[in-house]
């Protein structure tokens, strides 16, 4: 989930993304002043970074970007992966 | 490995040391300000304002009006078989939640927080979860505003920084608290805060399971409170077992139902009115899952959130108080226009010990166990009704008010050099490894023990010892392993130590409770027992071991007492009349 683009163009090296972030996962490039997404498994998808852009270069997807188990197997209509032989 | 090996430290000193900035640490600084206290500091570990739950509050807050029937109201939060922590409340505390929730809205108000009001100007309520009355702010605006009354009240704020540790008087555990160590996830600046007195105001711990927002709460306050042998509590109490879209985390929940969302199973069917007869499906949080949880056990999985009969006005509604979550509907091709396009598959999200459930151990002057030592908001051990936002609000206030006084008459601190090496060593341990496990793989070991519906929905004795088993497994095997490669995986690193460490705390008090309440059930002892089981459990480091015991709820002295007696749980009941089975 989580950031997928930050429009280098658009942006003005204001540094609010990289500072805003809860998850520290942007930070800004040392000679060029441009954030990047340094660590993009640590997105929580949460938008901030995309709110808080004055220029709206930011763009976040609501889908998860690390694996979470689901506390059911969609799939297995009545069971988790705890129940499964051998699991453990 | 170069980032690590010139590790800088300094010495922060101050009178009131505030760790944590979420709404319970801002209250608690700014509360210690206002009884006096000259020099106050607040740490917290990303950007003020931006880096706790609080920011992600979707526009909700409970509050009892002084024009409001009191005793209906603790009766409402005391007294309810399906919520209200299972009839174990603190009589003391929740008076003083009911008495001094109001004002705390006012001092908000009075910082800038914006509230919804109506034609009138009076404080808007809308009747959400449980058919309480709640005020409505501005989603992140709330903390944006409070972060600025910090900043702009002589508050000394240092931020990035995570705390790790507790320095105590001779740098041994049980003592008074006199300070805190910790280190800048960015830069890897190793940090000693010498305090007279320390607000633990750091949250709960989410274990960076599904749900928005929380991913930053990974337990130090609990871990650092633990390993000073501090008391702690109640950790099987998670009531607020929260839900969320499988395919994308949201909050808002509370305006969801309070515009009339409804719960269908796979078959389509609305279930709550058979689980909660009473609420529906304004049913509590763990009401929710573990009705949920039933239907998946009688094969009638998934369970979706129906909110396609919504009104335009319904919609703009979720716009102003909820902009997040409108935000990521449309995004995910939910929500279109003023209109919700389809029905949203929804689940339990594992919320661990988030806006309710146990922590550290207070009295109603947010004192724990160790002089110097306080704690509020979601690192306190939280009661029926005195939690989430308004139980940060009220305990920060209290914990700022008496934590200012404590300082002022104690003696000087003084900091023992042996113990700010010890922690400083066990803080970046991580980082001297040449190999090892990165903190990922343990996380996501750590949440498939503790997310499987049978485990922390509807458990059972031998689940919940598996589940221990394989929380000591990784603790003994996998976290000494660790390793970080810059200080954001250093931060990562003692994150994942915090939440084996919170894991154990939970699973090991679920285990000890043999009896069924919100949001701890158990098929195996599947009565609410009132006879026996009015206690709370307790929790503490000992001999190097994880000593748990339980204490009697002193009931006998309560104005208003609850039934001594013994039901199945609701869940169980309505398992039965749904043809479900289950045992």
């Amino acid at each position: 989930m989580g950031i997928r683009k930050i429009d280098l163009v658009l942006c003005t090296e204001c540094g609010i993304c990289a500072d805003t972030c809860p998850m520290d996962v942007i930070r800004m490039d040392e000679e060029t002043n441009k954030p990047f997404i340094a660590y993009l498994r640590d997105c929580q998808s949460c938008f901030l970074c995309e709110m808080d852009c004055p220029v709206e270069a930011i763009y976040v997807t609501p889908e998860r970007e690390r694996r979470i188990p689901l506390p059911w197997c969609r799939y297995i209509a009545h069971k988790s992966i705890f129940s499964l032989p051998g699991m453990m | 490995m170069s980032a690590l090996e010139h590790i800088k430290s300094r010495v922060l000193e101050t009178g009131v040391l505030v760790v944590g900035g979420g709404l319970a640490g801002a209250f608690a600084a700014l509360k210690a300000k206002e009884a006096g206290s000259d020099n106050v500091m607040l740490v917290t570990k990303g950007k003020l304002g931006k880096d706790s739950i609080s920011t992600f509050g979707a526009g909700v807050f409970r509050a009892t009006f002084p024009e409001d029937d009191k005793e209906a109201d603790f009766r409402k939060y005391a007294l309810s078989k399906s919520y209200g922590a299972g009839l174990l409340y603190h009589e003391e505390w929740l008076n003083i939640f009911l008495d001094e929730d109001y004002e705390r809205i006012l001092d908000m108000e009075r910082w800038g927080v914006k509230w919804e009001k109506t034609a009138d100007g009076k404080f808007e309520r809308k009747a959400a979860r449980r058919k309480i009355l709640m005020c409505m702010f501005h989603g992140p605006q709330m903390m944006k505003a409070m972060a600025k009354k910090v900043r702009t009240s002589d508050i000394e704020v240092v931020e990035n920084t995570v705390i790790t540790d507790l320095l105590t008087k001779n740098g041994k555990p049980g003592e008074r608290v006199m300070g805190a160590v910790g280190f800048n996830g960015r830069t890897g600046e190793f940090n000693a805060f010498k305090a007279k007195a320390t607000i633990m105001a750091a949250g709960g711990c989410g274990f960076k399971a599904r749900f928005a927002g929380h991913r930053f709460q990974t337990g130090e306050a609990y871990a650092a409170a633990y390993r000073v042998q501090a008391e702690l509590g109640q950790f099987e109490m998670g009531e607020i077992l929260h839900t969320t879209s499988t395919q994308f985390d949201t909050q808002g929940l509370n305006m969801f139902l309070a515009l009339g969302g409804k719960f269908v199973n796979s078959r389509g069917e609305r279930f709550m009115p058979d689980y909660d007869p009473e609420l529906e499906d304004y049913s509590s949080m763990p009401g929710v899952s573990e009705a949920a949880a039933m239907e998946v056990r009688g094969g009638r999985g998934p369970i979706y959130l129906d909110m396609t009969h919504f009104t335009p006005e319904d919609v703009q509604k979720l716009r102003t108080v909820v902009p997040i979550p409108t935000k990521i509907m449309e995004r995910a091709g939910v929500m279109v226009g003023d209109k919700i396009m389809k029905k949203m598959e929804w689940a339990p999200a594992f919320y661990g010990t988030i806006a309710m459930c146990g922590g550290i151990l207070t009295n109603t002057k947010c004192e724990t166990s160790l002089p110097g030592f306080y704690a509020c908001g979601d690192a306190m051990a939280r009661y029926g009704g005195v939690y989430a936002f308004p139980g940060a609000a009220i305990s920060g206030a209290r914990a700022g008010r008496f934590a200012a006084e404590y300082a002022r008459d104690s003696e000087e601190p003084e900091i023992d050099e042996g113990q700010v090496e010890r922690l400083k060593k066990f803080a970046f341990a991580p980082s001297e490894r040449e190999i090892g496990i990165e903190p990922d793989h343990i996380i996501i070991e750590l949440l498939e023990a503790l997310v499987p519906y049978e485990v922390t929905i509807i458990s059972r004795g031998d689940r919940l010892e598996k589940a221990i088993r394989e929380v000591e497994r990784i603790r003994d095997e996998e976290v000494p392993l660790l390793y970080a490669t810059d200080p954001h995986y250093l931060r990562l690193a003692n994150e994942t130590k915090s939440m084996v460490l919170v894991a154990e705390m939970y699973l090991r008090s679920r285990l000890l409770r043999k009896d069924s309440r919100t949001s701890c059930v158990r098929e195996d002892y599947p009565y609410t027992d009132n006879i026996n089981w009015l206690k709370w459990t307790r929790l503490k480091k000992e001999n190097g071991k994880m000593k748990l015991w339980t204490v009697d709820i002193p009931v006998d002295k309560y104005k208003i007492k609850p039934e001594r007696e013994r039901y199945l749980y609701p869940v169980f009941e309505a398992a039965k009349k749904r043809g479900i089975e289950w045992g």
